[in-house]
């Protein structure tokens, strides 16, 4: 059905990024502050304004 | 071979579903959060606000939808973003490892699907924006509509399939000239609905709001619905960034933050004003000069996000074997024309099944996203074979059986039957614990469940997946 063999283009391609070197990595420490604040600790925020304080506003 | 077929000269105009090169990879995160945030602007986040006002008043309403958006965003953002920014692939292959070499039919389907509905969402919206607009420039009759909204739709494509002839660079150059109108005018039609009618707002009462409880609910499950909606899109825009790192803020910010905000105009005005689509209120609110501004405004938002979207389904399309050798522009039409198919033709039954569209999205991305991040951070541990992405040899570390990893088919079921018990998406019943827990969450998290349980019990002990080789992983984390 298919075939390990790729075009030579795309083996260039796959090559590089099988290099360690040329993996760019995953989230830093940084990041992860970002997306816990951004995507757990602001909705928490809003579920708890929404809640208790958006119907008597 | 079955392996991708696309010429080397397209590869490196980063139109296909190859890795791109750091050389080729040039937005950096003031041009990724611009993109996304464009890409994101658009008509459909007044109807999202319009299906939220139907069930809270503003501020409720409001809150509730942010934190549903933000949470789906961090699940679309997790899922996606870590391998289309680590090997510059796009949504599609990033799936790969979790649904098999074969498992493009699931997900380009999907995709090829929700774009389409986004897309004939946002030329309908175009459509009866440019016949708004005439109307308050002083051009045109009562009829004007009937004619307009099917030829500016007409035009729009084209407008999209020129702009996309240069691929992602059209992307770029339409995106940084759209972002300030977006961001001015969208700013002032927020103000104006809080000036002239905050009054109004403040007294005003959701047309279906019954238990607070499930009330709130829906208002989470609909921001978050919305925002698995990027799903298909986010992959083909954050490969143009070279590591996670710079696409994580654009991510979150730029293509997470503007739906909620935007969609706080359709809330307002469906609460004050009966109807959130702008183009029938602008005018009377805003008077005929700042109306029809704002229209244009809605004109040029809605262009953004479809050039997004057919960019994205484009290059998803070039990720299926028998499609990959076809000329970017052929590509481009297949993305194209059924858009403006269900844009002009069948335009009364899209508007009228819109509610249905939205709750689907969720029915099938929420499963993905949960088996895509379990698998990703907690079984491989961020190990992925690259090559494994492109070979579809029958040892292959993604081949699984015939292609497809029948943990992620069951799993998808088991997700999809969740959302399904917990919340009907053609008549929005529910079933509990749907007023505690939402429907995409749970679905997402049953779908993570089932998916690592067989890769346990049933994948790993086969050999498959590629889950006992020395694959790459993130070892070298740079900051930029």
């Amino acid at each position: 059905m298919g075939d390990s063999t790729l075009p030579a283009e795309l083996e260039k391609r796959v090559a590089f990024y099988e290099d360690p070197a040329n993996d760019p990595g995953g989230f830093t420490s940084n990041d992860w502050t970002l997306l816990v604040a951004t995507g757990i600790l602001l909705p928490l925020v809003c579920l708890v304004l929404g809640w208790f304080v958006g119907w008597s506003s | 071979m079955s392996t991708d077929h696309l010429s080397a000269e397209s590869a490196s105009e980063g139109e296909t579903s190859w890795p791109l090169l750091p050389k080729e990879r040039l937005w950096n995160r003031r041009a990724l959060f611009i993109v996304l945030m464009v890409a994101a602007s658009a008509t459909w986040c007044y109807i999202i606000g319009e299906y939220v006002g139907y069930y809270l008043p503003l501020w409720p309403g409001f809150l509730a939808m942010t934190a549903g958006a933000m949470i789906g965003m961090l699940l679309v953002t997790l899922a996606v973003v870590p391998v289309s920014t680590r090997f510059g692939v796009d949504s599609i292959k990033a799936a790969v490892p979790q649904f098999g070499t074969s498992g493009w039919t699931i997900t380009v389907t999907l995709q090829y699907l929700s774009i389409i509905g986004w897309n004939s969402l946002l030329l309908i919206f175009f459509g009866k924006s440019a016949s708004e607009f005439l109307n308050a420039i002083g051009v045109g009759g009562d009829n004007l509509s009937n004619v307009v909204v099917p030829v500016a739709a007409v035009l729009a494509l084209a407008f999209v399939f020129v702009i996309l002839m240069r691929g992602a660079t059209g992307l770029e150059r339409v995106a940084m000239w759209l972002f300030f109108f977006i961001v001015g005018v969208g700013a002032w039609m927020i103000i104006m609905l809080l000036v002239r009618e905050g009054t109004a707002l403040a007294d005003a009462v959701p047309g279906f709001a019954s238990d607070k409880q499930l009330d709130f609910q829906y208002g989470i499950e609909i921001g978050l619905v919305s925002l698995l909606s990027w799903w298909p899109y986010i992959g083909s825009m954050t490969r143009e960034a070279r590591s996670p790192s710079i696409a994580a803020g654009p991510s979150m910010l730029g293509m997470g933050l503007p739906v909620p905000v935007l969609s706080f105009v359709g809330l307002s005005s469906i609460l004050v004003l009966g109807t959130s689509d702008p183009a029938t209120w602008l005018t009377d609110v805003g008077g005929n000069f700042f109306g029809a501004l704002a229209l244009l405004f809605v004109m040029a938002a809605n262009l953004g996000t479809a050039t997004a979207g057919i960019y994205a389904s484009t290059v998803g399309i070039k990720a299926v074997p028998a499609l990959g050798r076809i000329p970017w522009n052929v590509a481009l039409l297949l993305s194209v024309v059924p858009v403006a198919f269900v844009g002009i033709f069948l335009t009364d039954w899209f508007f009228d099944n819109f509610g249905t569209f939205l709750a689907y999205i969720g029915v099938f991305f929420a499963p993905i996203v949960g088996i895509q991040i379990v698998d990703y951070f907690l079984i491989r541990q961020q190990r992925i074979s690259v090559r494994g992405l492109y070979n579809t040899s029958p040892d292959a570390p993604y081949s699984y059986w015939f292609g497809f990893n029948p943990a992620a088919l069951l799993a998808m079921a088991a997700g999809v039957g969740t959302y399904l018990y917990l919340l009907n998406p053609q008549t929005y019943a529910v079933r509990e614990p749907f007023s505690l827990l939402g429907a995409s969450l749970p679905a997402a998290l049953v779908a993570a469940v089932v998916f690592a349980v067989l890769t346990f019990i049933l994948v790993k002990p086969a050999g498959k997946g590629g889950y006992a080789e020395a694959t790459s992983t993130p070892t070298r984390v740079t900051s930029s």
